[in-house]
């Protein structure tokens, strides 16, 4: 009896690794189908692209992305925007886990408006705040300025950021704490040295949520950033089209460019992440 | 002590104001307007047009970053500009109007003229040019009549900036698909309706009339309406003698819809953009395509030239509807550069007249239209060898009136989006009156 | 467990010290938010009672509620609140279980899930203006995919022009949106995932509970902080949804694809009514306030789920 139940669990499992498998390729083919269409558009001539979009290139044209990367300035762009989504994710990490920690772990009555007084920011819409803060910067003479746009995009990043910490957080067993505060350890190495750890793919995964808005952010880099010194990349990409014509294979270029660097700080993160989660600790 | 400080007060507050009028041109014989003859000390000035750095297709984008180096090496330690420009459309009026909300504008920028400039304008903010152009009456006389009328604005004397670039809405058409079903070139609106048929009985797309960018069948709109009741029906329209939904309106709206209806236009008008569609013509499939003066030098610069190469194009006049209106066209001056004022010293503005006659002057517009051969507000001396700009020049010498896209004569701000965006319902199955109540119950929102 | 409530509290030391380390570990943040959200969001509802053309100097004239009356009984307000309802129905019926059943995927034991994961979360790497661009081109009746496929099997039928059909379009946009943020939300539900002891789906697993089972009363229960998440950051975003619709649509044709945030950025930067355009702004914020405090009760009182 316990036999066969085994073996039709066996078969079972192996049927339902066989439906994961194929769902699983069948989600990759979804995202990747368009991306290789981009990155084959990427080699096309405008009018190739505008005719016959899902045709093999007839050519490989080079010559767009060297085009792109002077039209863009790559090299400088894609650096501008690294710097700025980096430390607009070391920052945001720093303050949000702080802020997150006493809204998890202390039970003062007030923290319950600072909680509502955070979310706000999840809520207001880009194109409210943008003379206000444009306001702002021409008073303290700010534009051009990489640590104020960094400022800007540490606060829009902050709520959601603080939302997911103190959501993960509530969810790890005090205990831990407990035994750190009988061991006299103070609220900072409490917070960096035992929660910190634990948080790791709370912290991880919005690391990379917050890297990829400050890389690809436009507004307030657009209106904030006038020196050409400064530019981003979705600033860049604004190059391609002009008054009477798009630079499209160009520009989609340009989008595989900036895309690279990304991919392969995506992957790198997530080795670190995968390795951390398997050396345990997550466990409440 | 602190009533010698109040009267010092009172004194330079005097002093700001005479400085001011002076600038403002009433005292016009005491200052001075001599900009190329001035000293400047360091003076930085920004300027944010829609020209695009690093293009290698577009010639008077690189035509103007050449200009703006030549111009700061010139002037070292004099004056510097820096450019700001953003070439993508809605981006760059984001950040004029965020500028001009925080009060720190660029000290010259690009407008089109019409209710958008006129609220800069109206609030003073803008630079009256008329006392530098008596100074420079060749810089004056280098720009063509008719493109003036994007730096007129009513309740203001004066000249309030000076364009460079003009156009006109033209019908450009393959000639080896009019050859094959043998049609002459269209001349009236019915006669492009006929000509339509036989291409389309031929198996020949007629148009891929786009208006994914909302302004394409708009800018028609205008063009059309001169054309049938000439170009008294823009201060009609302008002074509600006419509305956007009466009869005569709804009667261009239908043409424009009949069209659509008989598939003339293509089945995707909504999703193909103005580039796409040049390159579907270049492309040879459709025999039509209708676009501003801009189209010659694209042609010649578009990555499939040969179309052009073999002068297969030809361009003419969008078909007139009421005969007598035949050579009243839609277009003027387009691009124009505008100076402001707001929060600007004196000196600042006197260095950003001498950049902005630096890239308007004619032996400058002559070099540009040799990078980037299409119609400009001066007047240009030079050949480019483009055979579509001289059918074009020939075609707008023999104009007997223009006017500007009819919206741009209405009050309201909001009436050129309104319009634009309405009109695309004509795609999408609403009718011609409908269309126009549209518009009209929209702007009334508005008001 | 590792729930608050059933283990007794540590006592935390509520003294005059902490607290003062409390509002030192807060202020950093209080202090960002101040500055760059809060001023601006005082400056918008003041504004949202005025008059104003968005000129540096010119006159903020006070016209009381006129600019919210004007809103209310615009018809295309409404058309856009739908609009943006249907991004929200599509993120809870759309988006959430798919993003849900790709977390599970990627954090089940079939081989490659790294590979899988990242080509997931691809499309949200490559930014809304990519992707947008890249869509609108395949969707193209002209020369698009379908157009593709059409060509292949040798049909020769008019294709539809799917952007610019009533309430399709916004649907088609809805679409894309879920393609490219499946990846991004089936991180926010794979952090919850690894996060929930091994051990428990190994004891359940010898229990003979079967997968969907595990799932049903352990992974759920456990999860369900993740879903409050995804549910709050999904109705406010989109609620004031924005940028994929501009790229793709720009709330076209004749402003039937608008959302309330895309009307909120005509009435100002194209219109100059930014007195309307901050009314716009405080009825969303207001409106996410309000849907957000439901939500929290929702998932609070609901303590069955949470076992």
């Amino acid at each position: 009896m316990a036999e066969t139940i085994g073996k039709k669990n066996k078969h079972k499992v192996r049927t339902a690794t066989v439906v994961l498998y194929i769902i699983a390729i069948f989600w990759t083919f979804m995202t990747l189908f368009p991306v290789a269409v981009t990155i084959l558009a990427s080699f096309k001539s405008k009018a190739e692209i505008y005719l016959n979009l899902m045709s093999w290139p007839k050519e490989f044209l080079i010559e767009n992305y060297i085009n792109a990367n002077k039209t863009a300035d790559a090299l400088r762009t894609i650096t501008n925007s690294l710097i700025v989504a980096s430390l607009t994710t070391v920052a945001n990490t720093v303050v949000g886990m702080m802020a997150a920690y006493i809204l998890s772990r202390k039970d003062y009555k007030f923290l319950k408006f600072v909680y509502l007084f955070f979310m706000i920011g999840v809520m207001v819409p880009v194109h409210c705040t943008l003379i206000p803060i444009n306001n702002l910067a021409t008073g303290l003479n700010a534009k051009n300025n990489l640590f104020f746009l960094i400022l800007i995009y540490v606060a829009f990043n902050m709520s959601q950021a603080i939302f997911l910490y103190t959501g993960f957080m509530d969810g790890i067993s005090r205990n831990l704490d407990e035994a750190a505060i009988i061991d006299g350890c103070s609220n900072w190495s409490l917070l960096w040295r035992i929660l910190f750890p634990v948080c790791k793919p709370i912290v991880a995964t919005e690391a990379i949520f917050i890297f990829i808005a400050g890389y690809s952010e436009l507004v307030f880099s657009m209106i904030m950033m006038t020196d050409s010194k400064f530019f981003t990349v979705s600033r860049a990409m604004l190059n391609f089209s002009s008054t009477h014509s798009q630079e499209i294979g160009n520009q989609f270029a340009f989008v595989v460019m900036s895309v690279i660097p990304m991919v392969l700080i995506y992957i790198l993160f997530h080795k670190q992440i995968e390795k951390g989660m398997l050396s345990g600790a997550i466990k409440g | 002590m602190k009533r010698f400080k109040k009267a010092a007060a009172i004194c330079l507050a005097g002093l700001t104001a005479l400085s001011t009028v002076g600038v403002t041109g009433v005292y016009a014989e005491e200052a001075n307007y001599d900009v190329d003859n001035m000293e400047f000390d360091n003076v930085e000035i920004r300027v944010a047009f829609r020209y695009t750095s690093g293009s290698e297709t577009d010639g008077q984008s690189k035509w103007y970053y050449e200009k703006l180096e030549q111009f700061n090496a010139e002037n070292e330690g004099k004056i510097h500009v820096k450019d700001e420009s953003i070439s993508a459309e809605a981006d760059y009026e984001e950040k004029l109007t965020t500028d001009f909300a925080s009060g720190d504008v660029p000290n010259a920028f690009l407008q089109y003229g019409g209710s958008r400039t006129k609220e800069y304008v109206d609030a003073g903010y803008i630079l009256d040019l008329t006392p530098y152009f008596e100074q420079y009456p060749d810089w004056y006389d280098g720009v063509q009549e008719f493109a003036w009328e994007t730096t007129q604005f009513e309740g203001h004397e004066g000249t309030y900036g000076i364009p460079w670039s003009s156009y006109q809405l033209c019908l450009y058409y393959n000639k080896d698909y009019l050859d094959q079903v043998g049609a002459e070139v269209p001349e009236s609106w019915d006669d492009l309706v006929e000509v339509c048929g036989k291409l389309k009985e031929a198996g020949i797309q007629p148009f891929n009339y786009s208006d994914k960018d909302n302004y394409h069948y708009e800018h028609l709109m205008s063009a059309m309406a001169l054309k049938a009741y000439g170009p008294e029906i823009a201060d009609d329209l302008a002074t509600d003698k006419e509305a956007y939904n009466g009869e005569k309106m709804v009667a261009i709206y239908q043409k424009m819809k009949d069209m659509i209806d008989a598939g003339y236009w293509g089945d995707a008008i909504l999703s193909t953009d103005f580039s796409t569609e040049r390159n579907m013509f270049e492309a040879g499939q459709a025999a039509f395509t209708v676009d501003g003066t801009w189209n010659c030098g694209n042609f010649q610069n578009d990555s499939d030239t040969t179309l052009f190469d073999a002068q297969k194009i030809g361009v003419t006049r969008v078909p007139y509807i009421d005969e007598a209106y035949k050579t009243v066209e839609m277009g003027g001056g387009s691009d124009t550069y505008y100076i402001t004022t707001l929060n600007k010293s004196e000196e600042e503005i006197a260095a950003t007249v001498k950049f902005i006659k630096y890239l308007t002057n004619v032996d400058a517009i002559n070099e540009k239209c040799q990078y980037s051969p299409t119609t400009y507000a001066e007047k240009v001396t030079i050949d480019t060898g483009n055979y579509l700009l001289d059918e074009v020049n020939k075609i707008m010498a023999e104009n007997t009136a223009s006017k500007l896209e009819l919206p741009n004569y209405d009050t309201n701000t909001a009436a050129m989006d309104t319009i634009r965006n309405s009109l695309q319902a004509l795609a999408t199955g609403a009718s011609a009156q409908e269309v126009g109540d549209d518009i009209v119950d929209k702007m009334s929102a508005y008001e | 467990m590792s729930k608050k409530s059933t283990v007794p509290k540590v006592k935390q030391k509520l003294d005059k010290k902490d607290l003062t380390i409390s509002i030192l570990f807060l202020l950093p943040a209080i202090l960002i938010c101040v500055v760059f959200i809060i001023y601006p969001v005082f400056d918008t509802f003041s504004l949202s009672f005025r008059k104003w053309n968005g000129m540096f100097g010119a006159v903020k004239e006070w016209v009381g509620m006129e600019n919210y009356y004007k809103i209310v009984t615009d018809k295309m307000f409404w058309n856009a609140m739908l609009n943006s309802f249907y991004f929200m129905i599509g993120g809870f019926v759309i988006l959430m279980p798919l993003a849900f059943g790709l977390a599970l995927l990627v954090t089940s034991k079939i081989k490659g899930t790294s590979f899988f994961r990242t080509c997931y979360f691809l499309p949200c790497m490559l930014g809304t203006t990519a992707v947008a661009l890249m869509w609108t081109f395949m969707l193209n009746p002209n020369f698009g995919v379908f157009h593709a496929i059409e060509n292949l099997l040798g049909i020769d039928m008019p294709l539809p022009d799917v952007l610019t059909v009533k309430t399709l379009n916004v649907w088609i946009v809805i679409l894309v949106n879920e393609w490219m943020y499946a990846g991004y939300n089936m991180l926010i539900f794979a952090a919850g995932l690894v996060a929930i002891p091994e051990d428990l789906n190994e004891a359940a697993a010898l229990d003979g509970a079967t997968g969907w089972q595990r799932i049903r009363y352990i992974t759920l229960p456990l999860m369900k902080n993740s879903f409050k998440v995804f549910s709050i950051l999904c109705i406010t975003g989109c609620l004031k949804v924005f940028d994929i619709i501009w790229a793709m649509t720009r709330g076209g044709p004749n402003d039937i694809s608008s959302t309330p945030s895309i009307m909120l950025y005509s009435q100002g930067f194209s219109y100059k009514l930014f007195g309307r355009s901050s009314a716009y702004g405080v009825i969303l914020l207001v409106l996410g306030v309000v849907l957000s405090i439901v939500t929290n009760r929702i998932f609070r009182e609901d303590k069955d789920l949470a076992m």
